[in-house]
């Protein structure tokens, strides 16, 4: 078992007037497994609490209650801080993930300087051929984030979390603010990645079309619970909560071909 | 109306001439950086003065970039409504949302504060959102992106304005909420025959309220058509692109859901 969610639960105070404060639950005993080397889609919307867990998985905040297993170490133990090793993250907002001041090859060096003693040129030499892991050139090695378009920058972001030989990464809505079309483009180069280096996925994302494309379980996720788990992808459509379903038709209206274009107005 | 456009130094867009028919949806797609919100602004004159503007917008006779500012502010806001993308930021947190929309419908209809809060309520309540007395009194933070999103278009539709241009009005909008959004636009178009151009690197969304296409590259139209030759039969290669990519993501959808 590559990562184990155990009952978590989360909750944040929030203040209401100056004295009171009132407790915002956003988990509410939460458990799922990750298995290697597989794709595992979280959908849920805005609010829905599924980004709160990405961050407890990645360890940056502590659930109230519950465990988080990676290899069957407890990630909030003392003997957890090696294991986060085992871990990376690509947020949304690409461009804040970055240090603006950073060029992309202080960017790519700063894991790969944390946890692997390299020489300088060894260090270049390895964020080169990240960067031509995730379709970039060398060329790009001492530009700066504003220089470059977001599917790239996202694609540095991509480098820089496969650079520590992670387990697994959590891809936290890391493809909502990108273009359709390059959309596809990074898809394509996450499964190529899974398929070349062994990893797994947690893909957190409200779009249920591209968890179909890359996803090999959905788990749907509401109001801080796991609704319904769908644990072959070629099930999806025999969802049976409520929730789920509405999902499924409002991608499914989304969806229809292009091509038969009469039928499709929503009108 | 006509629009023909030309910039300078840095050229972000060149040579754009595009006309918009009433009661027909234009729709513009591209992908991010080819120019397309940049032109909307420019027709209504909300770029700053170091971009230099060349050509002709002509609303029903008027040319928006030439005419005087107090004849633009009187058309914009009044006859053109603008939707823009992020529905979070658009909204002024400070106030609740009954207070921004009186405030705008005064200003730019010249009624009474009394006047404009029943129009408020039933903007909301057109736009199918539930408690609409509540949400009324509501700060935009407590509201989630597709309610904001649809105040906004509540906001635009009580104007009644001749054209509405809306900038990726469901990009940052959660998937189950984008198709109603796309059904409230569908509605507007029969209900109130307002124009409207309607912006989006969706193929998929612009596909479903669109009557024309404009498919935009590096600040060039490369293709242009009504939405039935656009999607149908692409003849550009970049509309090709756009098209193959979006259907590679369905296709493997469809496939799971049949």
């Amino acid at each position: 078992m590559l990562l184990q969610v155990e009952n978590v639960y989360k909750s944040y105070s929030k203040s209401c007037g100056i004295i009171k404060k009132e407790k915002l639950q956003v988990l509410k005993g939460v458990s799922f497994k990750l298995h290697r080397s597989e794709c595992l889609g979280i959908i849920g919307e805005s609010g829905s609490g599924k980004s709160t867990l990405g961050r407890l998985i990645i360890g940056v905040e502590k659930p109230d209650n519950g465990n988080i297993f990676i290899n069957n170490t407890n990630i909030n133990s003392s003997r957890g801080k090696s294991i986060k090793k085992d871990v990376s993250v690509v947020f949304q907002d690409y461009f804040s993930s970055v240090n603006p001041r950073f060029k992309i090859i202080d960017i790519i060096s700063e894991p790969i300087r944390v946890y692997e003693k390299l020489s300088k040129k060894d260090t270049t030499l390895k964020i080169i051929n990240l960067l031509e892991r995730v379709g970039l050139s060398k060329k790009f090695l001492s530009r700066y984030p504003h220089e470059l378009s977001g599917g790239q920058l996202q694609r540095v972001c991509i480098a820089r979390a496969i650079a520590t030989k992670p387990k697994f990464i959590v891809l936290d809505e890391a493809i909502s603010s990108l273009d359709v079309s390059i959309q596809v483009q990074i898809l394509d180069l996450l499964k190529e990645l899974k398929n070349d280096i062994d990893i797994s996925y947690i893909f957190i994302t409200h779009d249920l079309t591209a968890v179909t494309y890359i996803c090999d379980r959905v788990i749907f996720f509401h109001d801080g619970n796991i609704v319904e788990q769908v644990d072959n992808i070629e099930d999806l459509k025999n969802v049976k909560n409520d929730y789920s379903k509405n999902l499924l038709q409002a991608a499914t209206q989304m969806n229809v071909r292009e091509a038969i274009y009469e039928n499709q107005r929503v009108s | 109306m006509d629009f023909k456009d030309y910039k300078d130094v840095v050229h972000i867009i060149r040579d754009i001439s595009f006309s918009l028919k009433k009661n027909h949806c234009l729709g513009i797609v591209g992908e991010s950086g080819s120019g397309k919100s940049i032109t909307c602004r420019a027709i209504l004159g909300l770029l700053g003065k170091n971009f230099n503007i060349e050509g002709d917008a002509f609303f029903e006779g008027i040319n928006l970039l030439k005419a005087d500012k107090r004849r633009i502010r009187r058309i914009r806001g009044k006859e053109v409504s603008m939707i823009l993308q992020n529905p979070m930021t658009s909204f002024d947190p400070l106030y609740s949302i009954e207070n921004q929309m009186i405030e705008t419908l005064v200003e730019n209809l010249g009624i009474s504060i009394s006047e404009a809060k029943p129009l408020c309520l039933k903007a909301v309540e057109e736009m199918n959102i539930i408690n609409p007395k509540v949400v009324l009194k509501k700060y935009p933070h407590e509201l989630s992106g597709g309610m904001l999103q649809r105040v906004m278009i509540g906001i635009a539709l009580t104007l009644k304005p001749q054209i509405i241009i809306a900038d990726e009005p469901t990009t940052a909008v959660d998937s189950a909420n984008q198709i109603k959004v796309l059904k409230e636009f569908a509605n507007i178009k029969e209900k109130y025959h307002t124009s409207m151009i309607f912006i989006s690197h969706d193929l998929g969304a612009i596909s479903k309220v669109a009557d024309d296409i404009i498919v935009m590259k590096d600040g060039r139209i490369v293709e242009q058509g009504t939405a039935k030759e656009i999607l149908n039969s692409p003849k550009n290669h970049h509309t090709k692109y756009l098209i193959d990519t979006r259907k590679s993501l369905v296709d493997r959808f469809n496939y799971i859901i049949k």
